[in-house]
Formats: C-alpha cells, sequence, structure tokens
C-alpha cells in the first residue's frame, strides 16, 4: 500500500506540469460508452484510439472535412521538406498508420527516461501553407466549377464555398501545381503566399504524447497490481488525468498534421465586365475599358 | 439713360446666355422612342423600351489626341474583347463636327445572344464624345437605321477657331469582319480589326506588328444590317 501510494506520488509529479500547462483547455472526456469496466476487481481501461479520433479540435469555428489519408512523406510545394514523424511518434491521425497505442516507440513500461526526452533525430521543418488567389474572369460559374475540379483532381477538397469564393484544403504537395492552375483560369489580380514554422511545436507535442503514453502504460500496468478498491482509485484518478492530457496533446497533433498536409487555398473570384479596372496594363488611357455594350444596353 | 440701361442689361442677359450654353459639354435631346434616364455632364444615358440602351460618355482630350488617334484606339481595344467591326463610316454632328461611326457585332462571353454595337467618336480639341447604341442583334437593323438622325440631333463643344483637331482627316479605314461565315470557318487567317489599327498612321497604332491590313476595305461600308 504504501509502495503504491510512492509510485503515484511519483506519476503525479512526472504528469503534474503537462496537466497544469493545458488545464482549462478543453472539457474533460467523457468515458460513457464501456471505456472502463470491472471485471473481478480489476479495473479494465480501453484505450482505443478511437477516443483520440473522435476529440474535438478546439477550434470551433473551424469547419473541418473529414481528413483524407495522407501520404507518409509528404513534401512541400515550397521545397522543404517536411518529413513526417509518424514512426517516431507511432500516432497515425489520418488513420494511415497502425493503431498508435500499440506501435508507440518506447511505450513499454521498461522504456528507459533517458530515451523519453530523446529529441526525434529525424525532424525536418514543419510547414503550414496558406495562400490566397483573386482572379478576375470572365464566366464566374464556369471557372468555379474548374477550380473545384482542380481541387478534386490532387485529392484536395472544398473547405468552403459561396459565390465567387473558395477556401480549398490542397495536400501540400500540390498547392504550386493548384496555384499555377488556378492562375490559368483567368487574370490574376492578387496573389499571396504565407509559411508559418511549426516545427518546434510539432516536435513538442511529439515527445509530449511519447512521454504521457509512457506514463499512461505504467498506470495500466499499477492498475493491475492494485490490491484494493482505494489503490484502484487512486491510479484510476492518475489515469484519467493522463488520459484526458494524451487525448488533447493527440487532438492537436492531429489538427497540426491536417495544416501541414493539406495547405490552404482560398480563392476569390470576381466578374470581369468593361467597368472593371484591371490592374494589369499600364495603358495610360483606359477609357475604351467603360464603353461597349454592357455599359449600354439595359438588361 | 434708361434705355441705355435696358439694352447693357439685355446684353448682359444675352452674354449669360450664351456663356451659359458654352458651358454645356453636348446637348442631345431624347431620340424618339428613347427616354432619359441620366443625364450628367460626362454622361447621359437612355432606353428604349426593347432595352436597346443609348450612352453618351465624354471624356477629356489631351494635346496631339485626334480622331485617327482615337478610333484607332477603340477599334483595336474593343477587338481585344471580342467585338467584331462590320461598318465604318463618316458621321457629322448637328453643329459641323465631322466624327467617325463604328457598327460592330458582339457576344459576350457569358451569353449566347448576339448584340449591336454603335460608336460615333467625335473628337474636339477639349473632349472626346462617345455616343454608343447597344442592344440585342434582332434590334440592329432599326437602330442602325437611326444613328445619323441621332448624331445629326447631338451637338458637340470644344473645338476652338481655327482647330486642327475638329478638321482633321477621318481614321484610316479598319478591316471589317465578315458578316458569314466566321473567319475560322473558312480557314484563313484574316487579320483582326484591333491588328490592323496597326495599319493606321497614328501613333498609338505604330507598335501593331500587322501592316498588310487590307486597304481596300470599302469605302464607306455600309453595315450588313445597316438598313439605310
Amino acid at each position: 500500500m504504501k509502495m503504491t501510494r510512492t509510485l503515484l506520488a511519483c506519476l503525479a509529479l512526472a504528469v503534474g506540469p503537462g496537466c497544469m500547462k493545458k488545464s482549462g483547455e478543453s472539457a474533460a472526456p467523457s468515458y460513457a460508452g464501456g471505456d472502463m469496466a470491472m471485471e473481478g476487481g480489476n479495473v479494465l481501461y480501453d484505450f482505443d484510439e478511437s477516443v483520440a479520433e473522435e476529440a474535438d479540435y478546439g477550434g470551433g469555428e473551424r469547419e473541418m472535412a473529414p481528413a483524407p489519408p495522407m501520404e507518409p512523406e509528404a513534401e512541400p510545394s515550397m521545397g522543404v521538406k517536411a518529413k513526417r514523424l509518424d514512426d517516431d511518434r507511432g500516432i497515425a491521425p489520418g488513420a494511415a498508420k497502425p493503431a498508435p497505442a500499440k506501435n508507440a516507440a518506447g511505450s513499454g513500461p521498461e522504456a528507459k527516461p533517458a530515451d523519453e526526452h530523446k529529441p526525434p533525430e529525424k525532424a525536418t521543418r514543419q510547414i503550414i501553407y496558406t495562400a490566397e488567389l483573386r482572379l478576375s474572369v470572365f464566366k464566374v460559374n464556369e471557372v468555379m466549377a474548374e477550380i473545384e475540379s482542380l481541387a478534386l483532381a490532387v485529392d484536395g477538397y472544398v473547405q468552403q464555398m459561396r459565390e465567387g469564393y473558395y477556401v480549398l484544403r490542397i495536400p501540400a504537395a500540390s498547392l504550386r501545381d493548384v496555384m499555377d492552375g488556378v492562375s490559368g483560369l483567368g487574370m490574376v489580380t492578387q496573389r499571396s503566399l504565407q509559411a508559418r514554422d511549426v516545427t518546434e511545436e510539432f516536435v513538442d507535442l511529439t515527445t509530449r504524447i511519447r512521454v504521457l503514453r509512457d506514463t499512461q502504460n505504467q498506470l495500466l500496468e499499477l492498475l493491475k497490481r492494485a490490491k484494493t478498491v482505494e489503490e484502484a482509485l487512486h491510479v484510476r484518478q492518475a489515469l484519467d488525468t493522463v488520459t484526458m492530457e494524451l487525448e488533447q496533446a493527440l487532438g492537436r497533433l492531429r489538427m497540426l498534421e491536417n495544416l501541414i498536409g493539406f495547405s490552404t487555398l482560398t480563392v476569390y473570384v470576381d466578374e470581369r465586365g468593361p467597368q472593371n479596372d484591371i490592374p494589369s496594363s499600364n495603358d495610360p488611357f483606359p477609357w475604351v475599358d467603360s464603353l461597349g455594350v454592357e455599359a449600354t444596353e439595359w438588361n | 439713360m434708361v434705355a441705355r440701361t435696358t439694352t447693357s442689361l439685355k446684353l448682359a442677359l444675352l452674354g449669360a446666355l450664351v456663356l451659359g450654353a458654352g458651358c454645356s459639354r453636348y446637348k442631345l435631346e431624347p431620340p424618339e422612342g428613347f427616354v432619359e434616364v441620366h443625364a450628367y455632364s460626362s454622361e447621359a444615358r437612355m432606353k428604349a423600351r426593347d432595352n436597346v440602351g443609348l450612352n453618351l460618355r465624354v471624356f477629356r482630350n489631351v494635346r496631339g489626341g485626334s480622331l485617327g488617334y482615337w478610333g484607332a484606339d477603340i477599334v483595336e481595344k474593343l477587338g481585344q474583347r471580342g467585338y467584331a467591326l462590320v461598318g465604318q463610316e463618316a458621321a457629322r454632328s448637328r453643329n459641323g463636327v465631322v466624327g467617325t461611326r463604328f457598327d460592330f457585332d458582339y457576344t459576350p462571353p457569358n451569353s449566347d445572344t448576339a448584340k449591336f454595337f454603335t460608336a460615333v467618336l467625335f473628337v474636339t480639341d477639349e473632349y472626346k464624345f462617345v455616343l454608343q447604341v447597344a442592344g440585342d442583334k434582332v434590334h440592329s437593323a432599326k437602330y442602325r437605321g437611326r444613328i445619323d438622325e441621332i448624331v445629326g440631333d447631338l451637338k458637340v463643344r470644344g473645338c476652338k477657331p481655327l482647330s486642327r483637331i475638329c478638321k482633321g482627316p477621318q481614321p484610316d479605314r479598319f478591316a471589317i469582319a465578315p458578316p458569314s461565315p466566321s473567319p475560322a470557318a473558312e480557314g484563313r487567317d484574316v487579320p483582326t480589326a484591333a491588328a490592323n489599327a496597326g495599319a493606321a498612321t497614328q501613333p498609338a497604332a505604330a507598335s501593331a506588328p500587322t501592316h498588310d491590313a487590307p486597304a481596300g476595305a470599302p469605302a464607306g461600308a455600309e453595315p450588313p444590317a445597316n438598313g439605310g
């Protein structure tokens, strides 16, 4: 009993900083649904990844479409390799990898702390690309349809759409191609591209998840060894805290992966007519732009 | 003494009237069948019941800007937008300023409805005037036949005494697109009106590389559907 309490205290210390850091960031997860059951005095905890898969990202305003499977070696278009760290992390938010809990590197109870805090050696730049294009076209509807086709052709998807406005999620490796394709559909009046380096946050999250998984496994071992209900309850409390932290980290990591793997391309499509100023010409006398059928007849 | 004062007052009133009239850049009464939608110093818009529109635009002229220069500019730029020149002839305003009438056929990119478009350009020392009439192609015969009548009722201002601009020559003839069949269907590369603007001796057209415009374009060619 005394030994168990000492172990719990140690674990609480190990987990504590993580709990303090993220406390209040999201509601405690609900375990209703048969994740936990008592069998012969032992608590069986189901740490199926589905709990993490269904976790809310915390970004309420985001309209996330179901993330399509991502290629393991996604190479962003801007020449910076964003090598995924799935192998190191042992998690697969995009469902393209095996279940994380079972493949987590160093996740066994025997894992040494020195290994836990070892930074991933394969860490390369993790970059989120956000681009904008504004087009001036004659046939808005046709161009809108073509833009959507371009996105779907590279396994991208439409995140938001309204008349003359698209928010597309494009696989990072195809962003440049899609931008070139969209640019060819009309006259580009505005173009921008932003890159946000999230390598540090990515590596931090990865490390944190690994530590939390190790802790979770150790707690599970403790739970199996619990002799009394009181001991089991104590361990379970700690386990709940660790699980919550793990889910939060997994959710954040999954969101980051989605943003890295799928660049956001916003396209504005303006209808072009004789009244529009097209800033592509240095003609000092654009007076003829205001002449024509559209400016004269009545519809 | 009283008679002298009255005469002075009359002269002053007359002068004010003359000056007032001189301030107006143009004078155009709505032609029969048209109603005025709005009229400002730089634009007047009118419409007919069949949605044919009449639009008079006034732009400031710049030194050197002549009928030939701006005529080439119109034909070239409208040609780039898909307007096919089908007729070109001289026009004369009510107050004797000579201009050029350009008749175009046009189908908007987002529509299957063919349109007619006629622009009559007058250039004075101070202003350039474009009287535009446009609508569905089915009405072209009716309205293109009335262009001379409409233009004949228009007064334009801005000519200086002994002006070389107002009495300048007509623009060179631009290539007239054959009404049917289309050049593409005939399989020959007919120079566009825009390209042939290069044949004009005007500065704006100097950069156009094509100089093999059919100079023999029919002088005073009537647009196919002119009807009058």
